[in-house]
């Protein structure tokens, strides 16, 4: 029973954060078709937007860090991704690798490629008792923030108008553009949308691993990604359980593997990849208008 | 069978022509600069054999294919534990099983063993991962690719895992770079 919780939450919180950060990519590639693997460098840059912000209150660091996330990824749309909207996908994920490395090397260039200790929260390393079983406080908020930002963002898309005309973009942007819909404007809330997504799970990753460097967010995307392309590319609810599918199986892949067979778990999780790629090539939710015919 | 002229022949391999000629002009020319020059070719020449070979199937295929670097890993350990001499095989890795450790093929072997294993490898999953086309594709790809990273990284036992084997022998002279690199060029031309 103890077990059973502890892997529960450790699970939830993981899945939860790999499903924060598919959804940060799987809004991009709604609206532009665009994988962007620079989301990677968003949520690094809001860890050490954290860190420069350690000595602040807590309050006042999370908001440094959500408004240095949400600007660069305007930034990045305006300079890197906009003139390239007309490309196809493939170019515009090549596009992102860029962008994404550029600003590695520039973290490593300017701050430095060692680890820096970061403990944003540490109230909440205590742990708590439910029931019979310990967990950590930390995990719990984690699950907790991740519920209310995914409710928080479907109330967005499905109850407010620039919700309606994010929809309605992502279904058919040409047609969007002559019904009336802004097609920059949106583009650059889905960023920012993003970004802010971005820095909540830097805060989250942050407190958990209590350490940031430049490679910080390059994991955390890599498994996003993945978990966004087994659920459907282009589908929200397709990319949260796309995250929560492949932190569970992660977890319980690490609790029930043998000793010696525990290094190579992400191997098991990619094979895994690859076999739900070949039974559901367009992913377990796809998205309506973005079905290749595979 | 297609009757083709020998104008024609040479007119549609000029641009093979050209590249060989270009590979040959720079190594003659690295071969009268300084030994760093020298190496920094040889490590450009290298690097024109990995380019050819993963655009010999992105080029035809169209799609993108990462697992191609996971092969590079494959490769790279198979010609190294081929070739490596055993004293040192025994130093880094003291749990390869016997007929492994025995072994040391002549040098120029190991990219050839190397290259046979790989195609093996790659044939066996290639085959349900080319009923794939597009992004799921590139995916798939990608998960091989990291899935031979995880492997190989921590196989211990096997490959070290993440500690670095010295004692290989460095074979790889600018010649030699060049041939393998005209032999790309001249592989992707003719399939």
């Amino acid at each position: 029973m103890n077990a059973i919780v502890q892997i529960a939450v450790d699970a939830l919180s993981l899945g939860g954060l790999y499903a924060l950060t598919a959804l940060g990519i799987g809004l991009i590639f709604r609206v532009m078709r665009l994988a962007n693997f620079a989301h990677a460098e968003l949520v690094t840059c809001a860890a050490y937007a954290l860190f420069a912000l350690s000595a602040h209150p807590l309050v006042m660091a999370v908001a440094g860090s959500v408004v240095v996330a949400v600007v660069l990824a305007v930034l990045t749309e305006r300079l890197a991704f906009r003139p390239l909207r007309a490309a196809d996908p493939t170019t515009m994920m090549i596009a992102s690798f860029t962008v994404s490395m550029l600003i590695q090397k520039l973290l490593i260039f300017g701050l430095g490629s060692r680890p820096k200790s970061l403990d944003p929260a540490p109230i909440l390393s205590q742990a708590v008792w439910i029931g019979p079983a310990q967990v950590s406080q930390l995990k719990l908020v984690t699950i907790a923030v991740c519920a209310v930002l995914l409710l928080a963002l479907t109330v967005f898309l499905r109850r407010t108008s620039f919700g309606l005309q994010m929809r309605a973009a992502a279904e058919n942007f040409t047609m969007a553009r002559l019904a009336g819909v802004r097609a920059n404007a949106v583009i650059v809330v889905a960023f920012a949308l993003s970004g802010v997504l971005a820095a909540v799970v830097a805060l989250l990753f942050a407190a958990q691993s209590g350490f940031v460097q430049p490679r910080l967010g390059v994991p955390l995307m890599i498994t996003a990604f993945v978990a966004t392309v087994i659920g459907g590319m282009g589908s929200l609810p397709g990319a949260v359980i796309g995250g929560l599918l492949v932190g569970v199986v992660t977890t319980l892949l690490q609790t029930f593997l043998p000793p010696d067979l525990r290094p190579f778990r992400e191997a098991f999780v990619f094979a895994l990849v690859i076999l739900a790629l070949l039974v559901r090539p367009n992913g377990l939710f796809p998205a309506r208008g973005l079905k290749e015919r595979i | 069978m297609i009757r083709v002229s020998l104008r024609e022949l040479v007119l549609r391999s000029a641009p093979l022509f050209a590249l060989v000629a270009l590979i040959v002009a720079i190594t003659l020319v690295a071969g009268v600069a300084d030994a760093v020059t020298a190496r920094r070719v040889i490590l450009c020449l290298v690097n024109v054999v990995a380019v050819v070979g993963l655009y010999i199937f992105m080029g035809n295929a169209g799609v993108l294919n990462f697992s191609s670097v996971g092969f590079m890993a494959i490769g790279a350990y198979t010609a190294a534990l081929s070739t490596m001499p055993p004293n040192a095989k025994g130093m880094f890795l003291p749990d390869l099983p016997g007929w492994l450790m025995a072994a040391e093929l002549p040098a120029l072997s190991g990219p050839f063993l190397g290259g046979g294993v790989c195609a093996a490898v790659a044939l066996v999953v290639g085959l349900p991962i080319m009923r794939l086309s597009g992004i799921a594709a590139a995916i798939a790809t990608f998960s091989l690719m990291f899935i031979c990273y995880i492997v190989l990284g921590n196989w211990t036992g096997l490959t070290g895992g993440q500690i670095l084997l010295m004692g290989l022998k460095a074979y790889v002279g600018l010649w030699i770079a060049c041939g393998f690199a005209m032999g790309a060029i001249v592989l992707a031309f003719v399939y």
